[in-house]
């Protein structure tokens, strides 16, 4: 019996043969890729949301399968393939979206520009990542309010991770008064960060005047803090430091403006 | 003040006062540190109170994960190995031993936490930091607030080089207790701005026993594996970003 021996109707022995072939190695890829999709998506997915990418991946494989397995049996599908594209087009179009989030949800899973639980902001929307799934990611504003975000407009976006690097540095501008004794100061407000939980020993804090204002000198505080402890630090640090520099009676002056006028009658120009 | 306590149990000194006493059907635990107070009821199936040193790390729970201790800068010739004392701070972990199983109650550290960060503000790791005398021998020390630390340093590079901190992750950290708190470690200089970490699990002197691992326990809770168990290789930590 030869290669071309028919068996059932047109289909020779080698046809059998690559059919077979194509079904073994079809189901072979697709098991390959459903156990590594599941080894790699596991922890950072739900279980419900891998099952869903490794089905559409699965029955991709098998569908490309049945493809190479038609053509082998010279079956004509031009008519198919026509009514085919018009399908196709029609089921693009109406899954456009969910097509684009899916593959922003893949790109933001390997990329990871956040998780779980990082403060960041994407666009305009400031809070807390709840959570990550295959179509949308799930935010806590602030203010405590659910929203949900489509993953494409999440990976267009301009996201801002603030806890994505471990320190953050925190900034004040302190204004004094001209006579005061900058060193003294330097000194009260570098005992205060020394002495807080939230200033980091390294990278050390700086404090240098940044401006000579017309009614005060302005001094810059720089210092570094853990990125999760950001926001209580900023709050907590300057209350510090205002209670210190009070204490050692260091006043931070008022507004003040000095108006002078030149020439005319004064009192006839402040007349009604 | 460590140990396991029956109730009815107090102990008071040093700022610090804790107790576990029967109040209305349940025992009550009651912390007073520095003005403030803890309190916590547990049910009547407690059996024994258990209070620990523990590591650093869970006054303030996600901030850091690696001690780091300063101390006087010490040269090394090539070759040379130096053991030397240090002291770091330490938290206290009081846990419930009820009928079945442990639980933390209470996790404090009498002194204020004072972080660091080791390495640059981008790929760097946030420390409990702390500066230290260095010693010659165990130097004695208030057991609430500070441990020992026996550190071992190899200065394998061919040339003299100047060591004045070392940084010791959470799960590197074997901590012993009798009198105080206590743990080893060994710092080997590979390359000139680099040095290799260990902890050593082995107690300091005898008599000590080893205490409750409260962040490996977590850590393995946490990410379902860890250094500790059976066939998972420990590597220590390598210190890139510098010893001095």
């Amino acid at each position: 019996m030869s290669l071309n021996t028919h068996i059932i109707g047109s289909m020779t022995l080698w046809d059998l043969i690559v059919i077979s072939v194509t079904i073994v190695i079809a189901i072979l890829i697709a098991q390959l890729i459903s156990v590594n999709l599941k080894r790699v998506f596991a922890g950072r997915l739900h279980g419900k949301d891998i099952d869903i990418i490794v089905k559409i991946l699965y029955w991709a494989v098998v569908i490309a399968a049945l493809f190479i397995i038609i053509s082998q049996l010279r079956i004509d599908l031009s008519g198919l393939l026509i009514a085919g594209g018009f399908l196709g087009i029609v089921i693009g179009f109406a899954t456009q979206s969910v097509v684009g989030n899916l593959v922003s949800g893949i790109f933001i899973l390997t990329e990871r520009p956040i998780n779980i639980g990082d403060e960041i902001l994407i666009g305009d929307l400031g809070g807390y990542v709840e959570d990550i799934r295959v179509l949308s990611t799930l935010i806590r504003t602030y203010d405590g309010v659910y929203t949900r975000v489509p993953n494409q407009e999440v990976f267009t976006s301009k996201i801002t991770n603030y806890v994505a690097y471990p320190a953050r540095r925190v900034e004040y501008s302190i204004g004094l008064d001209y006579r005061e004794d900058l060193g003294k100061v330097r000194q009260i407000i570098l005992g205060v960060l020394a002495g807080s939980y939230y200033s980091l020993v390294r990278p050390e804090p700086e404090i240098n005047v940044s401006a000579i204002a017309d009614n005060r000198i302005a001094v810059t505080v720089h210092f570094w803090t853990p990125s999760q402890l950001f926001t209580p630090a900023k709050y907590a640090v300057l209350e510090e430091i205002q209670e210190a520099l009070a204490r050692g009676s260091i006043t931070v002056p008022p507004p003040a403006r000095q108006i002078s006028l030149t020439g005319g009658d004064l009192a006839g120009g402040l007349s009604p | 003040m460590f140990g396991e306590f029956t109730p009815p149990w107090s102990s008071e000194g040093g700022g610090l006062s804790l107790s576990l006493e029967m109040r209305e059907g349940h025992y009550q635990y009651r912390r007073v540190l520095a003005g403030a107070h803890v309190e916590r009821s547990i049910s009547v199936g407690l059996s024994r109170l258990l209070v620990h040193p523990v590591e650093p790390f869970d006054t303030a729970p996600g901030i850091a994960s690696h001690l780091e201790v300063e101390f006087p800068r010490l040269m090394l010739e090539p070759g040379a190995t130096e053991t030397i004392h240090l002291t770091f701070p330490i938290d206290i972990g009081v846990f419930v031993e009820g009928l079945r199983e442990t639980e933390i109650l209470d996790v404090f550290s009498v002194e204020k936490p004072k972080y660091s960060l080791y390495g640059s503000p981008r790929k760097g790791v946030i420390t409990r930091f702390a500066k230290s005398a260095r010693h010659r021998e165990v130097p004695a020390v208030d057991g609430a607030r500070e441990g020992v630390l026996k550190l071992a340093i190899r200065n394998s590079l061919t040339e003299w080089t100047g060591v004045s901190r070392i940084v010791l992750p959470g799960e590197e950290m074997h901590l012993y207790v009798g009198e105080y708190a206590a743990m080893l470690a060994m710092m080997r200089i590979t390359r000139r701005y680099a040095a290799e970490v260990t902890g050593v699990d082995r107690p300091l002197a005898g008599g000590m026993r080893r205490a409750h691992d409260l962040f490996t326990a977590r850590r393995i809770h946490r990410i379902g594996g860890g250094p500790h168990l059976p066939g998972v290789e420990r590597k220590g930590f390598l210190m890139e970003e510098g010893f001095a």
